[in-house]
C-alpha cells in the first residue's frame, strides 16, 4: 500500500489534480488553478480542537437561553429548546419531538463528541480502527447539515405567526447559540483530514 | 499521472482502471469514491441549472403557503421567513437561515450555469477558476432538503391554531430540492476542470 504523500504527490484540495511535489512544497501552487499546495490540511488537528471547543462551550448557552418565547394575549412563555421539545412531545406531537430532539440535542453532541474522539485516536490517546474512525466521520459529515433544521422551523413560525399583542414568536439568544453551534462543528468537520487516520496506522505498521 | 489516482479520504495511490459509463471506482482501502465515468455532460448540466434558476424565481415571488388565524390571512414566502429574523434585529441567526436556505442553492446554480456557457462556448475568462471553486464551496451550504423538512414541520405545528393552504411556491420549491439533488448526484467536477484545461490550451 504506497501513499501519494511518501511518493511526493500532493493531490489539490481544490481541483484534484495529482501534483509532484519537488522539495519545497510551500512555494508550490496547483498548476491548474492556483491553490496553495499542501499534502496535509495545514495545521488540521489544531484549527478542527479549537473550533470543538469553541463549539462545546457554546453548547451550554445554545441549551439554557430560551430559543423562542410565544405570546399569547400579553403573557410570555419562553421555550428553551428541551422545554419546547417536552412541550411538544405532551401536546401529542411525539413523532415530531422526537425529530427536533435527534436534530437540535442528539446530533451536535454526537458530532462533538464523535470528533473528540476522533482527534484523541489520531493523537495516539486511545485506539479505535482505521476503518471505523472513518466511518465515523463520513456519519458526521453527513449528518453536519440535519442539526440546523430547528432554527429554519424558528423563522418560519416568527415569519408566520405575528398578530401583534394577540399572539406572536420572537427568537431568543439560545438561537444565535445554537446558530453557531451549528457553523462551529461544521468547520470543525470541514477542517479535519481524513488521510491523518492513514498516517497514523502506517506509522503504527512500521514501529 | 494520468495512469494513477489518489484517494481523497485516505491517500493510497491506485492504478487508473478505465471504468464503463455511469460506473464508480472505489478505494480497496477504504472504500470511498475515488473517481466516475462521466454522469452527466455539460450540457445537460447547463440546462438542468437553468431549469432550477427558473424556479428559485418562482418560488421566491409566489408564496408557499397562506394561513388564516384569527380569522386575518396572510401569505408566506421563502424569504420572508429570514427576513422578519433580520427586522428582529437577530443578524446573525437571519444571515445563517437566509445563506443556507436561499444563497447558497442559488448562487450554486448562477455560477454552474455560468461556468457550463463559458466552457460551451470556449470562453477561457480569469473567473472560471473562481467560479469552480465557488461552485465546490456552496455545494457544501446548500440545505434545501433540510429546509424542505423544517418546513412540514412548521406546518404540522401550525396546523393546530390556524388552516392553512399550500401554494404554487411550495410546488415549485419541492422541484428545486430535486433539480439540484440531480444535480449533486450527476456532476462530475473532474470534467470540467479537464475541459477548462483543454480550452485554455487552444488558446495559445
Ligand atoms: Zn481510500
Amino acid at each position: 500500500m504506497q501513499n501519494a504523500k511518501d511518493n511526493q504527490i500532493a493531490k489539490c484540495h481544490e481541483c484534484n489534480l495529482l501534483i509532484s511535489v519537488k522539495q519545497d512544497v510551500k512555494r508550490q501552487r496547483c498548476p491548474r488553478c492556483f491553490t496553495r499546495v499542501h499534502f496535509r490540511i495545514p495545521r488540521s488537528i489544531q484549527k478542527t480542537w479549537a473550533y470543538l471547543i469553541s463549539a462545546a462551550i457554546m453548547m451550554i448557552p445554545a441549551n439554557f437561553l430560551p430559543i423562542s418565547t410565544l405570546t399569547s394575549t400579553g403573557q410570555e412563555t419562553p421555550d428553551t429548546i428541551m422545554s419546547g421539545t417536552i412541550a411538544l412531545a405532551q401536546s401529542d406531537n411525539l413523532g415530531i419531538a422526537i425529530i427536533i430532539f435527534v436534530a437540535s440535542i442528539l446530533v451536535p453532541l454526537f458530532k462533538i463528541i464523535g470528533l473528540m474522539l476522533i482527534l484523541l485516536s489520531v493523537q495516539n490517546k486511545i485506539f479505535i480502527s482505521a476503518k471505523r474512525k472513518l466511518l465515523l466521520f463520513n456519519a458526521i459529515h453527513w449528518i453536519g447539515k440535519w442539526s440546523i433544521m430547528d432554527l429554519f422551523v424558528i423563522s418560519i413560525m416568527v415569519a408566520v405567526i405575528n398578530r401583534g399583542n394577540l399572539l406572536s414568536v420572537d427568537p431568543g439568544y439560545g438561537a444565535t447559540c445554537f446558530g453557531l453551534v451549528v457553523v462551529l462543528t461544521i468547520l470543525a468537520a470541514e477542517s479535519f483530514d481524513t488521510r491523518l487516520i492513514w498516517d497514523l496506522n502506517h506509522k503504527n505498521e512500521r514501529k | 499521472m494520468s495512469n494513477i489516482s489518489v484517494c481523497n479520504k485516505c491517500d493510497l495511490i491506485v492504478d487508473h482502471i478505465a471504468i464503463a459509463k455511469n460506473k464508480h471506482a472505489h478505494c480497496p482501502r477504504c472504500n470511498s469514491l475515488l473517481y466516475t465515468n462521466t454522469l452527466f455532460s455539460i450540457s445537460t448540466i447547463l440546462a438542468l441549472s437553468i431549469t432550477g434558476l427558473i424556479l428559485v424565481v418562482i418560488a421566491n415571488v409566489f408564496p408557499m403557503f397562506t394561513i388564516t388565524m384569527l380569522g386575518v390571512e396572510d401569505s408566506a414566502t421563502l424569504i420572508q421567513g429570514a427576513w422578519v429574523l433580520f427586522q428582529k434585529k437577530f443578524y446573525f441567526v437571519g444571515l445563517l437561515v437566509i445563506f443556507c436556505s436561499f444563497i447558497a442553492p442559488f448562487l450554486f446554480l448562477s455560477c454552474l450555469a455560468q461556468v457550463c456557457l463559458l466552457l460551451l462556448t470556449k470562453r477561457n475568462t480569469p473567473q472560471l477558476i473562481l467560479l469552480l471553486k465557488l461552485v465546490n464551496f456552496f455545494t457544501e451550504w446548500s440545505m434545501l432538503e433540510v429546509y424542505l423538512v423544517s418546513f412540514l414541520i412548521a406546518v404540522f405545528k401550525l396546523s393546530d391554531i390556524a388552516d392553512i393552504e399550500f401554494q404554487l411556491g411550495l410546488l415549485s420549491f419541492v422541484s428545486l430540492m430535486f433539480i439540484s439533488s440531480l444535480i449533486m448526484y450527476g456532476l462530475n467536477l473532474e470534467l470540467f476542470w479537464q475541459k477548462m484545461e483543454k480550452n485554455a490550451k487552444r488558446e495559445r
